[in-house]
């Protein structure tokens, strides 16, 4: 029984580095490890620190939105704002919004690639609704860094993992709809 | 036989001329003038002449004719040949003036004007006699007819005037009619060549063809059939026929011409009428001056670059231009010339600068606090019909830039990064002359790992079997 303890153990510690959810700063017990996976889906139903809500109906996805600052914040959880975005109530504000693709729950932009020019992107910040268009998509190189124009407008950028590329990164331009 | 002929010929003609040279008249004192009495007083003799006016007139014409010499006497028979006076020739114009104008001249046809004539011809050539009109037969001396004598001294006068114009030389326009007006007044007794109306002592140029015309102007009272002749007898009074005068006439020189004022617009930067981007000459408005007159017109360019003004009246111009065509910054100078016999034909060409306007682009890319400046970023410039205006580049400062023309542009990204969006293409219009910098920023900022993978059950199960 030992023995199967410790190659479970030793599968777990070679899964835990490429496994990134494992790696969040936010699973520090076990407890709340277990609140987390088992019951993230069911806590959307509920009132929530979060500040708003992202809404792709062609994609079926509806999530919520963290403050920049708040430990939720973060791709290993929820879709995220990236600390670079500047919000929608300010003039040619810039929101960039990451999410994982690929397979599991936490994969909320698996199916982004499925969106056109065209389709419309909601956010919900503090009760106020911005709708977007998207107006360009393209993939680029994974670098740790994605690169798009800055325009005098309110901009929307949404950005994967290419789900059919290895290696590159999906990003999508959107602009408020006037 | 030759000989002959020519002998026989000679003798003609000699005998021609003898019959010629030897022609002769003769005259007689014919009618009374009544109630009109002539005295002469001879002051060398101191002999008193007294008389009642009557006629002379020639045998067998009987035309009127005046005696010249009042101290010879006129006999009857006399035969007198026509010959020059032998007097100075002021006198003699002098004595044929009296008789043109004297008796028979117009309205002269009472006989008194006859008498009045006479005695004015007699008092030039009395030397030391005097010769007066009285109320009768070696009467009393009136002036009566000082009224008479008055007018005809007045039309002599006149006759020596010639009509005077502004100008003799005149320059007018084709299909201008031009009133001139003589100063002297004396232009109604004148006929002229081209049968022009001449009225109140003016005369009216017009229906004159393009060229140079004289217009003569002559008297038309000279409708004697022959001019002032004298008779000459060497026993007998000398006598003269009224007659025509040797008028001095004048005439106007008129030079009719066309004129031009002819302006063209070439755009500055081509120096030709090519515009630049889509400026057009169109519509451009100049205000053309007669710096003489003050009159002004307005000028528009309807079409093409060229505008032309037909048959501008001579004098000082200035030319301004007061609305530019559409896309060309105003030319704000003033133009002054001279339309004249000299210049008849002016061509000006005024130029345009076309609104233009530097476009500055500056490429970075970055982070909100941190821009990078891009070099080697090309866009391509196309005009509003997508013509390629221009491909430019960044230099190493990130900065492209181009001077553009009047008119409506987009720019396009044609370069970029591998794999990274293109700007979307920027539409600009240069419709002024204020200089643009369009500034092109890209984020770049750093991402989260993005790739999910399917082991959230087994990760759930291990840490289970950790509890």
């Amino acid at each position: 029984m030992k023995k199967l303890n410790i190659i479970i153990l030793l599968i777990i510690l070679i899964l835990i580095p490429i496994s990134p959810h494992i790696n969040n700063n936010s699973i520090k017990t076990k407890t709340s490890l277990v609140t987390k996976i088992g019951i993230s889906n069911h806590l959307k139903l509920f009132k929530d620190d979060n500040i708003g809500y992202i809404n792709i109906d062609k994609i079926n996805l509806k999530e919520k939105l963290y403050s920049i600052g708040n430990k939720k914040n973060n791709v290993e959880e929820n879709v995220t704002i990236l600390r670079d975005s500047t919000f929608p109530n300010n003039i040619n504000s810039t929101m960039i919004i990451a999410a994982h693709s690929g397979t599991g729950k936490i994969a909320y932009f698996k199916n982004l690639d499925k969106l056109n020019i065209g389709d419309e992107v909601n956010l919900i910040i503090k009760d106020k609704k911005y709708n977007y268009i998207i107006k360009n998509k393209w993939e680029e190189k994974k670098t740790g860094s994605i690169r798009f124009p800055m325009i005098k407008q309110k901009q929307l950028i949404l950005t994967t993992c290419s789900p059919n590329k290895d290696n590159y990164q999906l990003i999508i331009n959107c602009t408020i709809k006037e | 036989m030759k000989k002959l002929k020519f002998f026989l010929i000679i003798i003609l003609f000699l005998f021609i001329g003898i019959n010629v040279s030897a022609k002769t008249y003769s005259f007689y004192e014919a009618e009374m003038i009544d109630d009109v009495y002539i005295n002469r007083y001879e002051s060398s003799t101191k002999t008193l002449y007294y008389q009642k006016a009557r006629f002379f007139r020639e045998t067998g014409t009987k035309d009127f004719a005046y005696c010249i010499e009042p101290q010879i006497k006129f006999k009857e028979d006399s035969k007198y040949t026509s010959s020059e006076l032998n007097l100075s020739g002021e006198k003699v114009k002098r004595l044929k003036e009296i008789a043109h104008f004297g008796y028979g001249y117009k309205n002269h046809t009472d006989k008194i004007w006859y008498a009045v004539t006479q005695v004015m011809l007699w008092k030039e050539t009395e030397g030391d006699s005097n010769v007066y009109f009285t109320d009768s037969l070696n009467g009393n001396k009136i002036n009566k007819y000082d009224n008479m004598m008055n007018e005809i001294n007045k039309l002599i006068k006149e006759s020596h005037t010639l009509p005077r114009f502004s100008s003799n030389e005149i320059y007018m326009l084709e299909g201008e009619e031009r009133y001139l007006k003589d100063y002297n007044n004396v232009l109604n007794n004148y006929n002229n060549n081209y049968k022009l109306k001449i009225e109140n002592n003016a005369i009216t140029l017009k229906d004159l063809s393009v060229g140079n015309h004289t217009i003569k102007l002559t008297r038309k009272d000279n409708n004697h059939n022959d001019p002032v002749l004298f008779y000459i007898n060497d026993g007998s009074q000398n006598l003269l026929k009224t007659g025509n005068l040797n008028y001095l006439n004048t005439s106007l020189k008129v030079h009719v011409v066309n004129t031009n004022i002819k302006i063209t617009k070439i755009d500055k930067d081509t120096q030709s009428k090519e515009n630049s981007g889509k400026a057009s000459f169109k519509n451009t408005k100049f205000k053309l001056t007669n710096k003489d007159t003050n009159l002004t017109q307005e000028l528009v360019l309807t079409d093409d670059n060229i505008i032309t003004l037909e048959n501008p009246m001579f004098g000082n111009y200035e030319i301004e231009e007061i609305q530019a065509g559409t896309g060309y910054q105003i030319n704000n100078n003033k133009f002054e010339f001279k339309i004249d016999e000299n210049n008849l034909n002016q061509d000006l060409t005024i130029e345009n600068e076309v609104i233009k306007k530097k476009i500055t682009i500056y490429k970075t890319y970055g982070t909100k606090e941190k821009q990078i400046k891009e070099a080697n970023i090309e866009f391509n410039i196309f005009d509003e019909d997508n013509k390629l205006v221009k491909t430019i580049k960044t230099n190493n400062n990130g900065i492209a830039e181009i001077i553009l023309p009047y008119g409506k542009y987009t720019i396009k990204q044609l370069t970029t990064t591998e794999g990274y969006d293109f700007v979307e293409p920027i539409t600009i219009e240069v419709k002024d002359t204020k200089d643009q910098t369009i500034s092109l920023k890209d984020y770049k900022i750093e991402v989260p790992n993005t790739k999910a993978y399917k082991s959230n059950l087994l990760i759930l199960i291990l840490s289970l079997l950790f509890i």
